[in-house]
């Protein structure tokens, strides 16, 4: 396999990855953190399959067995990193409302950071790890597809980068959604079935793959990735929805509840939030959408000049009123 | 009616106030919150509490990632030179000279096992001592040896195992090198690296330097015998975690000293050489955990100054007095028909020295030259040991196959960031070598007997688990 198909099938195979990346996980670097782990916790999960592959010797060559074990293991494991990510983000965010400091973790993103971490460490060892050993001259060709092994492979590679993606952040939304508690309400049984449907789309696609036609698997393959896709567009914005809900009914019981300024804070969140929706200032429509760069540190020198006069005009406001 | 007044004022304040202010002031009220708890926690006023533990985890998340680009620039180059000049090469045994033990197939398993085992407590013997010598160095005050054994070491290596590495380089690529050529520009690296590292320079350069170092240390220790190389690093990490984390090691001894001295911190040593030459006071910044080279940045990250007393990377510190004194590369050289253990020795001190030297990466300018900003000037830092045995790891994973590469890279990377997110929780020094090894190690083993396999049968039948 020459280099430059090597190339190619890299990029083949990383390209999806590499921008969610490049968009999402670049900027915060606790989302590289929780990449990071993604990637840690899925090369434990394939270790355990691998091990259980080792040991038993009949299964060496029937990939059904290894297929089903491996499934069942990344699954788990997934959902182990649910957990971990669950306890981390309810401390961090208590901490944070205790301090009435602005550092709650992005929900969303870092479900998707969690899946690329899986997609990166997938993608990495079942592809790139096997395929740098071909590199040279020649190639290997399979009646599949009448293409070369390799680029078929990295094809699959794509799409399973992405859906590890898909999955991750399919099964931490719908659980949050569902096991969430809310104000008014009850839980909706719809995340439960996005969870199961995605979780069943795994091992429907890993198996689709043993199939002999190529049409067959390549066509299944990204038709429910797609259909994947808009499930969780549509669990995106069903969250975004709640949270917005949610963030209506705690005003209104606000409101209701304390003319008295008891939370000082969370009174100017909401007014603040007012202000936006009369200014219909599009970059702070919703909080939830409001990515703050964490690159703050090229900017301390001006910001300290802003933060002193800033302060010198609230002194100066607070005694006028005085 | 006064309070009502004073609401209806307020709800009129923050209606008037525009988007960018509002940004401003909550930005001021975070940041003053942020400046009050860091200058009460630099100013040893209070111990970082639980409240302090948000900005603590934001904060080391904000410099994990300068720490870890660093780690993964070396092991990326490292993975580059292996696989390209070392991979082929027939194992020459070139360490056989300075080895007790020299492995060899026909011994059977165990006995290698023990043969490895004794060359691996050697060294650490030998690190151990010269640990002591360094403290009583510099316990009475003969600083300039250290700084010379240095800038000489450093010297050392990047003439010597740089001329050594693009040798290897060139050969694999086929082409031709003249002495006169590879003369002068070797002297010049050489002479430049030193210059950078032990005095002034560009960060960027200090910092390229200093990779440059440990990847071709790396390099080089790589062509230890295998059994060996494992050995040593469990013992190693087993060596780090009882150095640091022990009540009455020489770390604390050479702390104290320096605090009664009075001068700021084994920087003097360990800390870039900048401190020992440049006039510049900003000592108790200096203090952490793990050096990292690292601009100098307002935001300190989680160890201050408060507890510089513990925040020494004691790896570091024993690594740093290890690699003083005693023997030279001279020996090396010159060829001398000495003990065996002292070019190892040698070999550990200019490990050690790397260390050193790596320390030194810290900024070599700053900004403002304020003592605020140098109080806020906390930045994680790495001990350039730690790059050199996670290379190593790296290495011997790069002799075998791709697929260990990446899992022992993602097993290092995840440790590293485990053990600074509890250096940011507990506030102590802790040595960076165990956990990553400890994964490195497990996966590594792992992958090349268990995985690989599996992958290459599973790939051709394009199964994709």
């Amino acid at each position: 396999m020459t280099i430059s198909r090597f190339l190619g099938c890299l990029l083949i195979s990383y390209s999806p990855l590499i921008a969610l990346f490049l968009k999402f996980i670049l900027k915060d670097s606790k989302l590289l953190i929780i990449s990071l782990s993604g990637a840690f916790f899925w090369m434990l999960s394939i270790f355990l399959s691998s091990i259980l592959w080792f040991v038993v010797s009949p299964w060496k060559k029937e990939h059904i067995w290894t297929i089903i074990v491996s499934f069942i293991f990344q699954e788990v494991v997934r959902f182990l990193c649910f957990k971990l990510w669950n306890k981390l983000e309810t401390s961090i965010n208590l901490l944070s409302r205790i301090n009435k400091q602005k550092r709650k973790i992005n929900y969303i993103l870092g479900s998707i950071a969690c899946g690329v971490g899986f997609g990166f460490g997938y993608v990495l060892v079942m592809h790139t790890g096997v395929l740098t050993n071909v590199i040279g001259p020649a190639d290997l060709y399979t009646t599949k597809c009448n293409m070369s092994l390799f680029v078929l492979n990295s094809f699959y590679a794509q799409a399973f980068g992405l859906l590890n993606v898909i999955w991750t952040s399919i099964m931490f939304l719908s659980i949050r959604n569902y096991t969430k508690k809310k104000l008014k309400g009850k839980p909706k049984r719809k995340y439960l079935v996005y969870l199961f449907v995605s979780i069943i789309s795994h091992l429907v696609e890993s198996l689709i793959l043993l199939v002999n036609s190529c049409t067959a698997s390549l066509l299944v393959l990204y038709l429910i990735l797609a259909g994947l896709i808009i499930l969780l567009v549509k669990l995106i914005v069903d969250t975004m929805n709640e949270k917005k809900n949610e963030y209506n009914l705690l005003k209104q019981n606000q409101e209701s509840s304390s003319n008295e300024d008891k939370n000082e804070n969370f009174s100017q969140e909401i007014n603040f939030l007012d202000d936006n929706k009369s200014e219909e200032n599009e970059k702070n429509k919703t909080d939830i959408l409001n990515f703050e760069d964490e690159d703050e540190d090229e900017d301390d020198d001006e910001d300290d000049e802003i933060e002193k006069n800033d302060d010198l005009d609230e002194e100066e406001e607070e005694e006028e009123v005085n | 009616m006064s309070s009502q007044n004073e609401s209806e004022e307020k709800k009129k304040k923050t209606k008037k106030r525009t988007n960018k202010k509002q940004n401003h002031k909550q930005k001021n009220k975070t940041k003053d919150v942020e400046f009050n708890t860091r200058y009460e926690i630099q100013e040893g006023k209070r111990e970082p509490g639980k409240e302090d533990l948000d900005y603590i985890v934001a904060v080391y998340t904000k410099q994990l990632r300068k720490v870890l680009i660093p780690v993964a620039v070396t092991m990326l180059l490292v993975v580059l030179v292996i696989r390209t000049a070392y991979k082929d090469k027939p194992e020459e045994g070139a360490f056989n000279d300075i080895m007790v033990y020299n492995e060899s197939d026909e011994d059977s398993a165990g006995f290698r096992f023990g043969g490895a085992l004794l060359n691996a407590v050697i060294v650490i013997a030998v690190i151990l001592v010269v640990t002591l010598i360094m403290v009583c160095l510099y316990m009475k005050g003969f600083d300039w040896i250290l700084v010379g054994w240095v800038i000489f070491s450093v010297f050392i290596i990047l003439t010597f195992y740089g001329l050594l590495t693009w040798l290897e380089i060139f050969q694999y690529l086929n082409k031709s090198l003249d002495w006169i050529s590879a003369l002068i520009v070797i002297l010049n690296f050489g002479v430049a690296g030193t210059i950078t590292i032990t005095w002034k320079g560009a960060k960027i350069i200090n910092q390229i330097y200093l990779i440059i170092i440990s990847v071709l240390f790396a390099a080089i220790l790589s062509t230890l015998p295998e059994y060996t190389t494992w050995i040593l690093l469990v013992l190693l990490a087993i060596y780090d975690l009882v150095v640091v984390l022990s009540p009455k090691g020489p770390l604390k001894m050479l702390v104290e000293t320096a605090e009664k001295k009075g001068k700021p911190i084994p920087g003097l040593i360990y800390s870039s050489m900048v401190w020992f030459m440049s006039t510049l006071e900003k000592s108790k910044a200096k203090k952490k955990r793990k050096n990292k080279k690292k601009n100098e940045k307002k935001k300190t990250s989680s160890s201050s100054e408060s507890n510089t007393t513990e925040s020494d990377d004691l790896l570091q510190n024993n690594k740093l007095l290890n690699s003083n004194s005693s023997e030279s590369e001279e020996n090396l050289i010159n060829e001398d028909d000495e003990i065996v253990k002292e070019e190892s020795e040698e070999n550990e001190k200019s490990k050690t020295k790397i260390k050193i030297s790596k320390k030194k990466k810290k900024t070599t300018k700053k900004k403002k030259d304020d003592n605020s900003s140098a109080l806020l000037d906390h930045s994680p830092k790495l001990g350039l040991g730690d790059f050199i045995f996670y290379s190593l790891l790296i290495s011997k994973a790069a002799y075998q196959d791709y697929t260990t590469v990446f899992t022992c890279f993602v097993a290092i990377l995840m440790g590293l960031s485990l053990t600074l997110f509890f250096l940011a929780l507990l506030q102590k020094a802790l040595p960076a070598l165990p956990l990553s090894i400890f994964f490195g190690i497990i996966f590594f083993f792992i992958t090349s007997n268990v995985l690989v396999p599996m992958n290459s049968l599973v790939f051709q039948d394009h199964v994709f688990l």
